[in-house]
């Protein structure tokens, strides 16, 4: 009643041991398998396409449930950049710029943004991703409102110059730990604090 | 629970030591098919384990379920089918913002449950004007109130004049607490100095 059973083996060392390979075709319970609190060393589960168990190494798979890339523009317009194709796909990819900064030639430091309109402008920034419905790629686009980056010039004074943007990115895998959920819209009817409606589930 | 056992008994009655294990089936297509449900009431090692392949893709991650009945069922994570993945990305647009301040919108994110960051940043619209030749100090962050996120977007210093306006997009990435950790702050006094060193390797 008791005795530890052997498939393929003569001396089990559970239990059930199976000497080859185990094929389930409904659930698998595990009741008490166990505490590991120990992350380094430790791989993740996954279960592939054909329904294999199979260990996730994230340097041996194409892509981490999270990705990190930086993009290095080098040599940009004098405005920055409106359409920058990262041929990343929008059904595979959620894509988000979660930091920028920016260099004069040479990594020059010594760089602004300056209105294009009057001084005392403090130009707005928009750097972000968006999905180009024809490409199914995600594009990106970094500027300043109506402002063009500026530099000292030799001889004196200031002049617009090409700008080297870099761009901090952030990579979901669809379908894997991450989703799009569907945008919001929020009126502050010129109120400057309000309760946003939670979108469903959370 | 008692289908297990009585599978143990007929496993050791049969007494089968070098052939393919079928229960439930009488055409096994491995060592051991289970055609039905499986329960392991201690541990499960698996001694080889292949990796996924570059090649591979769609792939899903594998979770256990603590409530299930029996307990610990072990079940595909399909973020489609539910209503909220360990990480959410939601765009949001805010119109009718009074001058440029978003002083403090409640997002209502449970901070227990939840960290939220920013992404996407994006200023539409006129521009504020600077006063005495200072930029003000324009806020883009999340903070906890009241066990809730909630989102400050702003010229602290500066407003954005009469007859103006701006609207402001932002990608929130909400990020569930059981797959990521949000640390206690970290507090250093500097005492003016523009460097430093942490007063102990953050708990990670």
């Amino acid at each position: 009643m008791y005795a530890q059973i052997g498939i393929n083996t003569n001396t089990p060392s559970a239990m059930l041991h199976v000497k080859g390979n185990v094929r389930l075709d409904g659930n698998l319970y595990l009741e008490e398998p166990g505490e590991f609190n120990v992350i380094p060393g430790s791989k993740l589960l996954v279960n592939s396409t054909s329904n294999n168990i199979l260990q996730y190494d994230i340097e041996r798979s194409n892509y981490g449930p999270i990705n990190y890339v930086q993009f290095a523009f080098k040599n940009a317009s004098t405005t920055g950049i409106q359409d920058y194709n990262t041929q990343i796909s929008t059904i595979d990819y959620l894509v988000t710029v979660q930091g920028y900064y920016f260099t004069g030639p040479n990594n020059n430091t010594n760089i602004m943004s300056h209105s294009n309109n009057k001084a005392a402008d403090i130009p707005g920034f928009q750097m972000y991703a968006y999905k180009n419905t024809t490409t199914k790629t995600w594009f990106l686009r970094g500027f300043f409102n109506n402002a063009t980056f500026r530099a000292p010039v030799s001889g004196g004074g200031y002049d617009d110059v090409p700008v080297d943007l870099y761009m901090n990115l952030i990579i979901f895998r669809n379908g894997f730990i991450s989703k799009p959920q569907n945008d919001v819209t929020i009126d502050m009817n010129n109120s400057e604090t309000i309760t946003a409606p939670l979108p469903p589930g959370f | 629970m008692k289908n297990g056992i009585n599978l143990i008994i007929l496993l050791f009655s049969l007494h089968i030591l070098s052939a393919q294990v079928g229960i439930g089936t009488i055409d096994p297509q491995a060592d051991l098919e289970v055609n039905g449900n499986t329960l392991v009431q201690e541990n499960l090692q698996i001694g080889t384990l292949p990796f996924v392949q570059p090649a591979d893709a769609n792939f899903k991650l594998l979770t256990r379920i603590n409530n299930s009945q029996p307990k610990g069922k072990v079940a595909v994570l399909d973020v489609d089918s539910l209503e909220v993945a360990p990480v959410n990305v939601i765009n949001y647009k805010f119109i009718g913002i009074n001058k440029d301040n978003l002083r403090d919108v409640n997002l209502q994110f449970d901070s227990n449950k939840y960290i939220v960051g920013l992404a996407n940043f994006r200023y539409e619209g006129d521009p504020i004007e600077k006063v005495s030749q200072s930029v003000g100090a324009f806020v883009t962050r999340t903070f906890i109130s009241n066990d809730a996120w909630h989102l400050e977007i702003r010229n602290r210093f500066l407003d954005l004049a009469e007859g103006k306006s701006v609207t402001y997009y932002v990608t929130l990435i909400v990020y569930d607490k059981s797959y990521y950790r949000n640390l206690p702050e970290i507090v250093t006094d500097l005492n003016g100095q523009n460097n430093g060193t942490a007063s102990a390797v953050p708990n990670l």
